[in-house]
């Protein structure tokens, strides 16, 4: 009898389980009703869409946003974050990226595709924050306060053989620390006013002065030809004109008379 | 002897097979050179890119001075080829004793009024290297027409101090002059909104009414300012006009088609 009991104990609570579960496969916000909240969205337009578990939404302004949330942009898509310890992330167009983890001055973002570019927060006295943005073939941890990340794919550039995904981090403020996934120690310290990139699994090229190396900086289309490269000291000629550019040349000298020829009268 | 005739065919095939293979992957290897060099070579760049550069300067020396203006466009057509027109209008003060270009009351002896138009393609040899080949003819007081090139390269782009070599050469037809500047310059400092630049240059000339090589040089400064892309150079020297100083100001407008 007691044995029949409790094993119809165990059933109920085997059913109420079943029940929650399936509760929550049907709505995912139950299921993610413990995610810690990252920010929220403090700027939105055009298309922008927030993965959370199987629900996708849109995206509007001053909505919550959560760890584990993917937020994707489409062409026109554009959308800032304000994290909850005042850092920004702000996503252009044609972007994919999931907010990992984000707990006190620890952050970490995963970039799937397009440009990100994060200012990150320094509280004075505080800690420095550990911030990290993942692509799928680099890691930039931040030391400094703005930088920029862009994650393309599909896409050749001169020299880089038939590698087809870059990172490029180009950095505004303090140090960020570039490496590729898999080799971590191999990392260069990007300064201010430079540009690094990582190309496929290569390790990150030496940090170049911004927007001369070729690599895709926030707000850049993608591909586009490194127009500051061309643009800082442009070839306009310096040269300046001669001393007198419309004089003649000189008439060459009247030949020497040789003189009559010998026997000639 | 047949034997050995046989053999020379033999060796005679065997070279020509070998060559033929060695042809054929020379020509792979080439062509993979190619494709890593300049990828997507005949294709339209999308987006494409007009870049407007309006520029200003002016050279003023013991014998002569010039002040220049222009504009130039450059309209991307493939990521490696565009098309370039510059616009440039030139004054110039001549004669011992000159002093001001912006005030020519004293010492100068003529000025002279010209515009020059040019036109040509833009090769983006490799990343950072630009070649233009210019043809035009000047109006005003002058008019002679002209051919021009510029390249301009920058080395060691991934590294904390790219250092840029530009040369330009430009030879008029009426007066069969060719005037050509060389300068080498390094990124001093480059932060968020500046760089930095120093180096030297100079110009020379030939040909013509110039019947030795006669030409300038001396050390030179740049510096651009990113979130307005205006740049300036200035440098001062010494040569076949005595002492002189010149500066150029750039401005940059890029648009994305």
């Amino acid at each position: 009898m007691r044995s029949f009991h409790t094993e119809k104990i165990a059933y109920r609570t085997f059913s109420y389980l079943l029940l929650l579960l399936l509760l929550a496969a049907i709505n995912p916000a139950i299921a993610h009703a413990q995610a810690a909240p990252a920010g929220t969205a403090s700027q939105v337009s055009g298309t922008v869409q927030i993965q959370r578990g199987a629900a996708t939404i849109p995206a509007t302004q001053g909505m919550q946003i959560m760890v584990g949330d993917r937020i994707i942009t489409g062409d026109d898509g554009h959308i800032v974050v304000l994290l909850t310890d005042q850092s920004t992330l702000e996503l252009g167009d044609s972007a994919n990226m999931v907010i990992d983890q984000h707990a006190g001055s620890s952050t970490r973002v995963n970039l799937a595709g397009g440009a990100l570019r994060s200012f990150v927060n320094r509280t004075v006295g505080a800690a420095a924050p550990n911030f990290e943005v993942h692509t799928p073939n680099a890691v930039a941890a931040a030391r400094g306060t703005l930088f920029d990340v862009v994650y393309l794919l599909g896409l050749k550039r001169p020299t880089y053989g038939d590698i087809q995904n870059f990172t490029d981090v180009s950095v505004y403020e303090g140090l960020v620390n570039l490496a590729n996934i898999n080799n971590p120690a191999g990392g260069v310290s990007v300064p201010a006013g430079y540009e690094s990139t990582v190309a496929g699994t290569n390790n990150p090229s030496g940090p170049g002065p911004l927007g001369m190396t070729g690599a895709s900086a926030f707000g850049g289309p993608a591909g586009a030809k490194g127009v500051a490269a061309s643009g800082i000291l442009s070839p306009v000629s310096t040269v300046p004109p001669p001393s007198c550019p419309v004089c003649p040349e000189p008439p060459a000298p009247p030949a020497t008379n040789p003189g009559p020829a010998p026997g000639a009268p | 002897m047949v034997r050995m005739h046989k053999r020379l065919q033999y060796l005679a095939c065997a070279l020509a097979t070998l060559a033929c293979v060695t042809l054929v992957q020379t020509n792979a290897s080439a062509a993979g050179f190619f494709d890593d060099l300049y990828p997507g070579f005949f294709t339209i760049q999308r987006p494409g890119t007009l870049n407007l550069i309006g520029f200003t300067g002016g050279y003023v020396s013991d014998k002569y001075g010039t002040v220049q203006e222009g504009f130039q466009f450059e309209q991307s057509v493939t990521p490696y080829i565009g098309a370039v027109g510059r616009i440039t209008g030139y004054q110039l003060w001549e004669g011992e004793g000159f002093d001001n270009p912006l005030n020519p009351g004293t010492g100068h002896e003529a000025r002279l009024n010209f515009a020059r138009f040019q036109g040509g393609v833009d090769l983006n040899l490799y990343p950072g290297t630009h070649l233009f080949i210019l043809g035009g003819r000047d109006a005003g007081n002058s008019h002679a027409s002209t051919i021009e090139g510029d390249f301009s390269t920058w080395l060691f782009l991934h590294s904390l101090h790219p250092v840029n070599f530009s040369f330009s050469s430009n030879h008029n037809y009426e007066n069969s002059v060719t005037s050509t500047s060389v300068d080498l310059q390094a990124i001093v400092l480059s932060t968020r909104r500046w760089i930095f630049l120093a180096g030297g240059g100079g110009a020379f000339y030939v040909g013509g009414f110039i019947p030795d090589l006669q030409g300038q040089g001396g050390p030179d400064l740049g510096v651009y300012y990113r979130p307005w892309n205006i740049g300036a150079s200035a440098q001062a020297g010494y040569g076949a006009a005595h002492q002189y100083g010149q500066l150029s100001i750039y401005k940059q407008l890029t648009f994305f088609e």
